[in-house]
């Protein structure tokens, strides 16, 4: 042992008494700090996702300096032609090499430490909880541990195999190749996930361990399996290496190391068996989905759909995530389709034990996402049906398609996403959940022409056997034993959401985001700033009260998939809340204010359930209303925020002359209480909070009548 | 005109040899590719790290062992063999550069790629002649490639300039999707449309920096004769 201490101070002597390398670590330290640092508004202040991207490339960048010691290490001496000296020393060739290894190691965990420091000193600041901060750093540091392990021992076994100066250039080749290239060109294009493992830095690219809320809890098992096989090749590389060195300076034992670097071998693909196994089982939940398929997008059949009035549903959730649900539909049976048979449409993934029809058992048919009754089954006569179903399974709807993993919905422990979208509960009519098209699945969401919104409903829906806390776009309430209960008048659907989520909320009344603990400072300004602006317009105005009162704020497009791109600017208005996306520049900002400003005061805009932005056009193109609607929001931030004329403008979207004089000209006389009078009658009088879709469109509203409202003096 | 021939004997390497795979991969898939693949990728992001391995090519021989002890004591000009190495390395780029375009364009007939025009306007999809290709790419390649040599002379090692200029190209890959280089970009795919002509001119001048600071350095003969290169 002590021979190996000596060894390993030896080594260790070169590596910190080098200026060059010892200034590396500290200012991979200090570029984290400045990226930290420069959190804050306008962009996203998510800490997390600004960690996980450093991580992301500068520690693949780091990999460089790991592949380069590896070599380097050998090299200095083993590999130079005045040191065979060396082989004559008592000390064995593991001693050499794992000594060797271990320096290296030692060194290269600075990085990981100093990206630790900074980022938990930044957490602290940030009030992030210190039991989700252990777990980050538990994340991350083994994570970079684990990468720096299986590089350094790449390194070193390529210095042995390739003679010469040409060992970095293979090796450099090497890591460009098991890093970008990979992941970019063959993982991406052919999805052959199975090859994630060989990663040299698997949070390079991936979507999904990117998201606080879901993360590394969710594929926890993936990261598991991964790294038991990523010792076990390291283990086998360093076993390749004792080999290799044996003989070069020849040795005793030389016939077992080759023995042991064989069994290392073995080993390693013995480990890679459970991680293989893991990609088959998903590989197969898509291959489901592909049979369910509904064929050409294009040349569909359009979906058919009818009324439903009230959902009782009963989700209980199993060991290992099997789900068993019980969900009784009461509909109006004039609403019924005539002739064929009753389709209901419930997620593949999920198989029916038993259906009902007021309380009588009937046949039922399963076919992909659809479940057929027979219309004989369900009495013709006038008043209402009760249909129940009872299914039960694992949902857990993996897709891969273009290019990283995907998820549509998923219960797994404490993670929860259920958009209604996907159809955790029967949703009445034939409808397309998700739609292939050439390379690439597209999740439909509501609106669209495979999935139409759906008619509001009652809803009452009760939750067990799920550990943390659900949200959902409606509020929930704790029920007896360890049960949620939600319940909701008038909505479309119930979309759930669990995992490291929190709710932030400053009034008992007021506006709630739901996010991820990371974007908590920003919710909180966010909540005041929305407070702030509903206590304006409720003096005067008197909007729904409970429309997008909750907004979910989440890295995903509104009912999309976890895993897609957060590229949507476009909002889902379910129930009592507004799906939000998240991104670096998609935040909580003054835009998002004016967007969830707008959405309350006047619902949907274009397709059903559905806020888009129109920021884009010029005056001339836009309707007159869509313009009046727009000066709601110009009022607030001129009169209730006290903004420029030009800086409101600007968020509230262009607004053409004829609308925006007369305004400007009451607010410069000091007439706000004249300019609210205006409005509030338009608002009265076209119905403008009740939001458009359903055939609505936005009311034509003649220029003089506006011009004449301004000249009626009070 | 000798001195330049002599340049050409680097290419009798384990090295090269790489290079030349490499090049040769590019080739092959290009071949067997079904769909013209994206120009832009072949021209800039494939041929970087072809930058960056014909520095190493020209430089691994002469900064290794004492050789350039004994070239420093020769009433030679280093700088000129710096920049004469800088330019045959280049060369080299462009002559893999010749060989994907021409087969490019021998397999799919044209090359048409989304372009940006010089003079600022949004991007289109325009066919494109090899020579604007190269106009395009030639900065990344003089950039990529005096920064290599740069930091090779400064460590007075070859492994630690592959390095750096690995870095580079994998800095601008990784950040292209999150579009954090801007304006500053390496790859015109990632920049603005108003912001080509600039950047372009950006890192030629980088590059020529690069190799300037680098011939000084080199002409420093002191610092040759102290210790050993690699």
């Amino acid at each position: 042992m002590r021979k190996w201490l000596r060894l390993w101070e030896q080594e260790c002597g070169w590596l910190w008494r080098n200026p060059v390398l010892l200034l590396l670590p500290p200012l991979y330290g200090f570029l984290l700090f400045l990226r930290l640092a420069r959190l804050g508004p306008p962009s996203s202040e998510d800490l997390y996702s600004a960690v996980f991207d450093f991580h992301g490339t500068m520690e693949t960048l780091s990999l460089g300096l790991a592949i380069w010691l590896g070599l380097a290490l050998l090299r200095r001496d083993v590999l130079r032609q005045g040191y065979e000296w060396l082989g004559t020393l008592p000390v064995s060739r593991v001693a050499l090499v794992t000594a060797k290894y271990a320096a290296g190691f030692a060194y290269l965990s600075q990085f990981a430490l100093l990206a630790a420091a900074v980022f938990a000193g930044f957490a602290v600041r940030r009030g992030l909880p210190g039991d989700l901060l252990l777990r980050h750093l538990g994340f991350f540091a083994l994570q970079d541990e684990w990468s720096y392990g299986v590089t350094l021992a790449l390194g070193m076994v390529l210095a042995l195999l390739i003679p010469g100066r040409l060992a970095y250039l293979v090796a450099f080749c090497a890591w460009i190749f098991g890093t970008y290239f990979l992941q970019h060109f063959v993982i991406a294009r052919y999805h052959w996930y199975f090859l994630d493992t060989f990663l040299l830095d698997p949070l390079l690219g991936d979507r999904i361990l990117a998201i606080e809320a879901w993360g590394y809890s969710l594929l926890s098992r993936d990261l598991f399996l991964s790294r038991i096989f990523v010792a076990a090749f390291t283990l086998w590389l360093l076993a390749c290496t004792t080999a290799l060195l044996m003989f070069r300076w020849p040795a005793a034992a030389r016939r077992k190391a080759v023995l042991a670097a064989a069994a290392a071998l073995a080993l390693a693909a013995v480990a890679y068996v459970p991680y293989g196994l893991l990609w088959q089982e998903r590989y197969r939940i898509e291959a489901s989905a592909l049979r369910a398929d509904g064929g050409d997008p294009e040349k569909r059949a359009p979906a058919v759909q009818f009324p439903v009035e009230a959902y009782r549903i009963t989700l209980a959730r199993g060991p290992n995530d099997v789900l068993s649900g019980t969900a009784e539909l009461t509909l109006p049976a004039s609403g019924l389709p005539r002739g064929g048979p009753v389709t209901f449409t419930l997620n593949r993934l999920l198989t029916v034990t038993r259906v009902q029809v007021d309380g009588k058992p009937v046949p039922w048919e399963r076919s992909g996402d659809h479940l057929f009754l027979a219309r004989s089954s369900l009495p013709a006569r006038a008043g209402t049906v009760t249909v129940r179903v009872e299914y039960r399974g694992r949902l857990f709807d993996w897709l891969s398609m273009p290019s990283s993993q995907r998820l549509a919905a998923f219960v797994q422990g404490g993670d929860v996403y259920l958009p209604a979208s996907q159809a955790w509960y029967p949703l009445p009519g034939r409808f397309y959940l998700k739609s292939l098209y050439p390379g690439y699945w597209v999740v439909s969401t509501p609106g669209g022409p495979n999935l139409p919104a759906m008619p509001p409903a009652a809803f009452r829906l009760l939750l067990r056997g799920f550990p943390g806390r659900v949200y959902a776009t409606v509020p929930g309430r704790p029920g007896p034993g360890r049960t949620q209960i939600f319940t909701a008048d008038q909505v479309d659907g119930l979309s759930l959401f669990g995992g490291n989520l929190t709710e932030v909320r400053l009034d008992p009344g007021g506006e709630t985001v739901i996010c991820s603990p990371s974007n908590v400072p920003e919710a909180r300004r966010f909540v005041a700033q929305v407070d702030r602006a509903r206590r304006y317009f409720a003096s005067w105005l008197d909007a729904p009260r409970d429309r997008a009162r909750r907004v979910i704020y989440l890295p995903l497009p509104p009912y999309g998939a976890v895993g897609d791109y957060p590229l949507s600017g476009s909002y889902g208005l379910s129930g009592q809340s507004l799906l939000a996306t998240e991104s670096t520049h998609l935040n909580l900002d003054s835009y998002r204010l004016v967007d969830v400003v707008h959405a309350w005061l006047f619902g949907g805009n274009d397709l059903p359930g559905w806020v888009v932005p129109l920021r884009g056009l010029p005056p001339d193109q836009i309707p007159l209303a869509q313009q009046i609607r727009r000066a709601f929001v110009y009022l607030y931030l001129r009169d209730g925020l006290g903004m420029a004329p030009d800086q409101a403008l600007k968020l509230a979207g262009t607004i053409g002359d004829a609308v925006r004089r007369p305004i400007d000209e009451a607010l410069r006389r000091g007439e706000a209480e004249r300019v609210k009078g205006v409005l509030k009658a338009f608002y009265e009088r076209y119905d403008l909070s009740r939001g458009l879709g359903d055939g609505r469109s936005l009311p034509a509203i003649p220029l003089q009548e506006w011009q004449k409202a301004w000249e009626v003096r009070p | 005109m000798r001195l330049w021939l002599a340049e050409w004997r680097a290419l009798r390497s384990g090295m090269f040899a790489i290079m030349a795979v490499y090049g040769g991969l590019l080739v092959t898939y290009l071949l067997l590719a079904p769909r013209p693949p994206s120009v832009a990728l072949y021209n800039e992001v494939a041929m970087a790290p072809l930058a960056v391995m014909a520095v190493g090519v020209l430089f691994h021989r002469d900064l290794a062992g004492n050789q350039m002890e004994l070239f420093a004591s020769y009433p030679l000009s280093l700088a000129a063999m710096i920049v004469r190495k800088w330019a045959s390395a280049l060369g080299l780029v462009l002559a893999f550069h010749l060989l994907w375009s021409r087969v490019y364009l021998w397999r799919f007939r044209e090359i048409v790629a989304p372009l940006y025009s010089w003079s600022g306007r949004a991007w289109a999809w325009k066919p494109a002649s090899e020579l604007s290709l190269l106009a395009l790419a030639l900065p990344e390649y003089m950039a990529v490639a005096g920064l290599t040599l740069l930091v090779t002379i400064v460590a007075k090692r070859v492994d630690v300039g592959l390095l750096a200029g690995f870095a580079l190209f994998l800095l601008e890959s990784l950040n292209a999707g999150s579009g954090a280089s801007g304006a500053g970009a390496l790859f015109t795919m990632n920049l603005p449309a108003q912001a080509l002509l600039p950047n372009r001119i950006l890192w030629t001048g980088a590059g020529l920096a690069a190799l300037a600071l680098a011939a000084l350095w080199t002409e420093r003969r002191t610092r040759w004769i102290e210790e050993g290169g690699e």
